[in-house]
């Protein structure tokens, strides 16, 4: 049964992680995604759910990937500095394929920058952040009833490819308060992890089936498991010949890669006739949402495509998305333009446009107004 | 303060509305400049901050000079009068919102929250939500100390049923009647 | 089960991938007897390590493997252990790993009291990246980025981990192995955080700068300058510093992290019920 609640977008992500099915979180307090981990404390334990206060970002990151292999869902919340630090055991969850899911409230930067304020400037670091070769899936939800949706989405991709997912929200949408529609368990899906199916003594920790993904056992099941930070062969023994690494890295970035038609997700606005579209996620979309009501009203054929997800890049979505009168496309985002540059590299045939703003206030819909008319449109 | 935008939005989805809310304020947990905005409307949400207010309710003097003479034409500034200075302008009323709380302790010896008596204010004035959805709002809120809240929302609305020129946005719909209780 | 410790490691990976002479091969057929000894399920156990020579240890054991980031494993097998209680937890790391890069860790698991054993081999260096030194190498030590010693005093990890809250410390050196082993079941068996520390010789690197003696040499020093409690205290503090206090140094009754926070669960699942009543 359906029930409507005034929550917020921090709290929401905690109550998706709920219904998804997770029942631990270890985390370090950072502004602005603090309530995360408060909502977690109170939620979990009665679940028979744990919440663990960390030491650093670092520890939390390992300790939510310890807690995934012993079979628990598992999930963290943080922002800026505290992103930074998760970096480097982001790193292992992919090359160890733990499912697990980071919720970054983004803020503004570098370093401790504008701590209770606004950005979006992490487009760049959830992609690439940890180092090596990697793909990364990556969800921005823009209002709080998103924050629930891509928080179940974000687990059941990890759970389905055996990956860290990043949660990307910001400041305003981490703290804004909506009304959602908080769906009961028969109403949501919930993916969980494939389990081996062989006899324990056949089983290898990192012998993928043909979906690119391995079935994962939990620690204190028969089948053992070898989990291996080093690049490793599929018993999970270090293996680092030239012809291994190939492999398994690319093993790694084809499962999501490939998969960019199930994981991408964007939702179009008045796209029909629409000579701009504005490109945009989490709270900038709502901004440029609001500006394209405005300009239709004025006559303008302007159009949104709203990113749900923002890493693997969902760009066959947009292509097709896009009508065929579309001639320039505008980006919107809280930065000095990082998404602008996947847009400009893919889009070569359009004009690109942008709206930047880093000064810790979010765009305004009057501010996309006066770029469009400025462009001409 | 920020609590009331909360509670507001609260009874607005009680109603049966959409309701969204944003504060901003400083880094300091206690003191300093706050605000509490809400947007409600029967319809879904498209941007969830306050463009252009319909009403102000203001508690201080950094408050009213943020809004005074920047408001749209129709829109209404509410303050206290306990506040130091003369404001006048097409819209700008002032209501003894604290002065009622100092009354109030002086003869029942109970302290109101003016956060609370200042929705009952906004009730009255828009009419955005309906006071039943809001009592209820509030009563969930505060649960067995609910008593002096609900008082102060009384105390808000009739001093709201003051202002001369009542801003009717958003006229409340139906109460929906199968939400949660 | 009738299990012996060869059942416990693979004897196919052999050799071992250590240098000749170093006494980590010791230590790691000390802990498979200490999981014979104690006849643990090899699929409710598991090896977690990190990052230096030790760190590759856990490729030798048959039973579940964690091989994670440099200095983290603490962390790793926190979320281990926490979301599975049932589970044996060791966590093998060396100097580096346990009380440098992840002495923060390391303090944080012994105040918890995380129900996990760590075996902290301690060459005094880092062997792996070249013979760098650590912050257990004493002040003055000899090391590739120390040629003038190191103007630093060193970590006593065991006076750490017992002033950090671990309930069972204990030190070791491979000459001890008899010693080795009690310690090691003994550490397991207990119900806490558990630490042993097992002094270890680093004959490319530590030993040569700094002892310059063989690896046999290496031996004979911990033979001669381990000495139990009661020697220890008497000793004078010039002396003292020549030595290893090895034993049993400290062990205490006190709850785990676990069962406090299973109270809590029920506490907290009452009180949710209460609310919704």
């Amino acid at each position: 049964m359906a029930e409507f609640k005034f929550l917020q977008g921090n709290e929401a992500c905690v109550e998706g992680a709920v219904a998804a099915g997770a029942r631990f979180f270890a985390g370090y307090p950072i502004t602005p995604s603090s309530e995360v981990a408060q909502a977690a404390s109170v939620k979990l334990p009665p679940l028979g759910g744990y919440y663990i206060q960390m030491e650093d970002e670092i520890a939390s990151m390992a300790a939510i990937i310890g807690a995934s292999l012993s079979g628990l869902k598992s999930f963290t919340a943080t922002s800026g500095p505290g992103f930074s630090l998760m970096q480097e055991n982001l790193g292992m969850a992919i090359m160890g394929e733990v499912p697990c899911v980071i919720i970054n409230v983004s803020r503004g930067g570098p370093s401790t920058g504008l701590a209770t304020k606004q950005a979006q400037g992490d487009v760049m670091q959830s992609r690439w952040g940890t180092h090596g070769d990697h793909a990364m899936i990556v969800l921005t939800p823009s209002s709080v009833q998103e924050c629930f949706d891509q928080t179940v989405r974000a687990f059941n991709l990890s759970e389905k490819y055996r990956c860290p997912v990043i949660v990307l929200t910001d400041k305003t949408i981490g703290h804004l308060r909506e009304r959602i529609e908080v769906r009961g368990p028969e109403e949501i899906e919930v993916i969980d992890r494939k389990k081996p199916d062989c006899a324990p003594s056949q089983y290898k920790s990192c012998a993928p089936d043909d979906d690119g993904v391995a079935p994962l056992p939990s620690y204190g099941d028969r089948h053992l498991l070898r989990i291996n930070s080093s690049m490793h062969g599929e018993e999970g023994f270090l293996n680092d010949s030239p012809a291994n690494a190939t492999a398994l890295v690319r093993r790694l970035w084809d499962k999501i890669e490939k998969n960019v038609s199930y994981i991408g997700k964007i939702e179009g606005y008045r796209l029909e006739g629409a000579e701009t579209v504005i490109i945009a996620f989490g709270i900038a979309a709502r901004a440029a949402r609001r500006a394209v009501t405005l300009a239709r009203a004025g006559g303008i054929r302007v159009g949104l495509v709203k990113l749900l997800t923002l890493w693997p890049f969902p760009y066959a979505q947009i292509r097709e998305a896009l009508d065929p009168n579309c001639r320039s496309l505008l980006v919107a985002e809280l930065n000095m333009g990082q998404l602008v540059l996947e847009v400009e590299r893919l889009f070569k045939d359009k004009k690109i446009l942008r709206v930047n703003k880093w000064s810790g206030e979010d765009i305004l819909p009057g501010e996309i107004m006066a770029a469009l008319k400025e462009a001409g449109c | 303060m920020v609590l009331a935008g909360v509670i507001l939005g609260e009874a607005a989805v009680l109603a049966g509305k959409h309701a969204a809310q944003t504060a901003a304020y400083g880094i300091a947990s206690r003191g300093g400049f706050a605000k509490s905005e809400v947007v409600i409307s029967d319809t879904e949400i498209e941007y969830p901050a306050v463009e252009q207010p319909d009403v102000v309710v203001a508690l201080s003097r950094s408050a009213v000079d943020r809004y005074l003479g920047k408001l749209a034409p129709g829109s209404l500034l509410i303050y206290d009068n306990a506040i130091d200075g003369n404001f006048s302008g097409d819209g700008v009323t002032g209501l003894p919102l604290s002065a009622t709380v100092r009354e109030y302790r002086k003869e029942k010896g109970v302290s109101l929250p003016l956060n609370i008596l200042s929705l009952g204010v906004l009730a009255a004035v828009t009419g955005a939500v309906d006071m039943d959805c809001l009592a209820a709002a509030v009563s969930r809120r505060f649960k067995k100390d609910s008593g002096t809240n609900l008082r102060a929302l009384e105390l808000g609305f009739a001093l709201g049923l003051n202002v001369s020129q009542r801003k009717e946005v958003n006229r409340p719909g139906p109460a929906a009647k199968n939400l949660p209780g | 089960m009738g299990l012996t410790y060869r059942d416990y490691l693979r004897e196919e990976l052999f050799p071992q991938m250590w240098c000749a002479g170093c006494s980590h091969g010791i230590s790691l057929t000390a802990v498979a007897r200490a999981m014979a000894a104690l006849k643990l399920d090899p699929a409710e156990t598991v090896v977690v390590t990190g990052i230096g020579c030790w760190g590759k240890a856990d490729d030798y054991f048959k039973t579940h493997s964690f091989h994670g980031t440099h200095g983290r494993a603490l962390s790793f097998a926190t979320g281990i252990k926490v979301a599975n209680p049932r589970l044996k937890v060791l966590v093998l790391m060396g100097d580096g790993d346990g009380v440098t890069i992840g002495g923060n860790h390391f303090i944080h698991t012994a105040r918890r009291n995380i129900d996990v054993t760590a075996v902290i081999t301690n060459n005094f260096n880092y062997g792996m990246t070249g013979g760098q030194y650590s912050s257990s190498s004493p002040e003055g030590t000899i090391s590739t980025t120390s040629l003038y010693g190191t103007a630093e005093p060193g970590f006593d990890i065991c006076e750490l981990a017992r002033a950090a809250g671990a309930t069972y410390v204990a030190r070791t050196t491979p000459y001890h192995v008899t010693q080795m082993d009690k310690l090691l079941a003994e550490a397991i068996q207990h119900k806490g955080f558990s630490v042993v520390e097992i002094i270890s010789s680093c004959p490319t690197f530590f030993a040569r700068y700094n002892y310059k003696v063989t690896a046999v040499e290496m031996m004979r020093l911990f033979k001669e300058r381990a000495v139990d409690r009661e020697r220890y205290d008497a000793l004078t503090a010039a002396e003292k510093a020549g030595c290893f206090l090895t034993g049993r140094l400290h062990r205490e009754e006190k709850e785990d992290f676990h069962t406090k926070y299973a109270r809590l669960q029920q506490q907290a699942k009452a009180r949710a019920e209460r609310e919704v009543v």
